[in-house]
């Protein structure tokens, strides 16, 4: 891969890694603790 | 006889190079709009339980009208796929994103202003179903398998896929901070609005549709309806895909309540959502791109197979934080992986051409076994007081999913002889 293939891979990664960790943090939360215990959270 | 991807013929030339090059930056760009549909499409509507306990409690409406609207939704998006595959297959797939995209729109406007819980079903159950029915995956699949000559498509397709279990994951936390933060009835309009942006999208993920690569036989809507119909791994296809829908059902909907039965701790059960959600990204991905190298009836099968082995693992050992976020994070990664090899085998018996209309009629089948999950698993527990029958039929119903895809023939079907 060249550099600057490598460069967006890491940003890619910085920012995905970013998301994600907030995304769990909303996850885990209190708020999402009582949505979750309506049954409902995934209308799959 | 099919006819070779255009691209093909023309690369060995520096005008053919560039002919070459311009129709892989096309595909790119169907690929990306295509993608950002799907995850606008498959994330909001992922996100609607959470609005149940705020707009039940707010309207004094009981929760089985909420559950009833979400039900109907799930079941018109399934009895509607092969329809609008049909509409786009034989007269091009824009008309049926923007059409899905307004129907979705509106929907879940009207989400927002239902009066009555008969109103709510209207909009959330009718109008939000036939939204996803033409916005997300037969429509959405049949633009990229389209776009991508068949040596590409098994990566077009999970990627597109993986897009979809990224809004599915991420327009959650998106949905509870815009509740939290604006109220329900806002954040509904808010999500209206992206809804709507599924229209401008669809004008880019169909710039070249029907026009771009080899389609497979040229044949009537009939015509290949009973060439599918007349194939055993159609069936066997449609069969395995309703186990899936049962069995991701069934933990989506009743893992949070088995958990609290065996005494764990609601965040357990959270944590094991939120890694199914993050790990269903990369499963589908991986999972889908495997399709490149192996033949997919055995990845599937494998799918399915391992399934039954997570399943059996999480039962027989004792429940523990631990071993809900093992679980969790397996069934995540076997999750939507499926979708692009289900998706890949059909386009590789019977081409692309009726693509969209074919795997909206497994993914019915699909729709039907995730009704059937949610209910019978319910309807068990009323009747026993307990998950065992429903879990037992988890196992059975994967193992025979698991068996089922193995005698698919995936070679290209040939074409039915036309009378002279």
């Amino acid at each position: 891969m060249t550099r600057r293939g490598w460069g967006y891979t890491a940003a890619a990664a910085i920012i995905g890694g970013a998301v994600v960790v907030w995304a769990l943090r909303i996850y885990l939360s209190p708020t999402a603790v009582v949505g979750f215990a309506n049954g409902l959270f995934w209308c799959n | 006889m099919r006819a070779s991807h255009p691209n093909a013929e023309s690369v060995g030339t520096p005008a053919g190079a560039d002919a070459g090059l311009h129709a892989t930056r096309r595909a790119l760009v169907i690929l990306v709009f295509s993608s950002v549909i799907l995850t606008l499409s498959m994330g909001i509507r992922h996100s609607f339980g959470l609005f149940l306990q705020p707009m039940t409690t707010d309207l004094g409406w009981g929760r089985e009208s909420f559950a009833l609207a979400i039900a109907v939704q799930n079941l018109v998006w399934g009895a509607s796929q092969p329809f609008f595959g049909w509409f786009a297959d034989r007269h091009g797939a824009r008309r049926v994103l923007l059409v899905g995209g307004l129907f979705y729109a509106a929907g879940v406007a009207l989400m927002a202003s239902a009066a009555t819980p008969a109103a709510y079903t209207l909009a959330a159950g009718l109008l939000v179903g036939l939204g996803l029915g033409g916005t997300t995956f037969a429509v959405i699949l049949g633009v990229v398998g389209r776009a991508y000559p068949p040596a590409k498509q098994a990566n077009a397709f999970a990627v597109v896929t993986a897009a979809g279990s990224f809004g599915q994951f991420i327009l959650v936390p998106v949905a509870m901070g815009l509740i939290g933060g604006t109220g329900w009835y806002q954040a509904l309009l808010i999500f209206a609005l992206a809804a709507a942006v599924i229209m401008p999208l669809a004008m880019g993920a169909t710039r070249n549709d029907q026009q771009t690569n080899d389609l497979g036989p040229a044949q009537s809507t009939g015509a290949a309806l009973r060439q599918a119909f007349s194939h055993k791994g159609f069936w066997l296809l449609t069969g395995g895909f309703f186990a899936c829908g049962f069995q991701l059902l069934f933990i989506a909907a009743h893992l949070p309540a088995y958990l609290v039965d065996k005494g764990l701790d609601p965040k357990a059960g959270m944590l094991a959502l939120a890694l199914i959600g993050l790990f269903n990204i990369f499963g589908s991905f991986f999972l889908g791109r495997l399709g490149l190298r192996y033949r997919r009836k055995y990845i599937l099968s494998i799918i399915y197979f391992a399934r039954t082995l997570v399943i059996a693992a999480f039962l027989l050992v004792p429940v523990s934080t631990w071993s809900v976020a093992l679980f969790g994070a397996a069934m995540g990664f076997l999750w939507l992986g499926t979708v692009p090899l289900t998706n890949g085998i059909l386009a590789r018996i019977f081409g692309t051409r009726y693509m969209s209309m074919l795997f909206g009629i497994t993914f019915f089948s699909h729709q039907l076994g995730s009704f059937l999950g949610g209910w019978l698993g319910g309807w068990v527990f009323d009747l026993t007081h307990s998950y065992d029958i429903a879990w037992t039929a988890l196992l059975g119903v994967g193992l025979v999913a698991a068996l089922i895809n193995l005698p698919i023939d995936e070679q290209p079907a040939p074409l039915p002889a036309v009378p002279q």
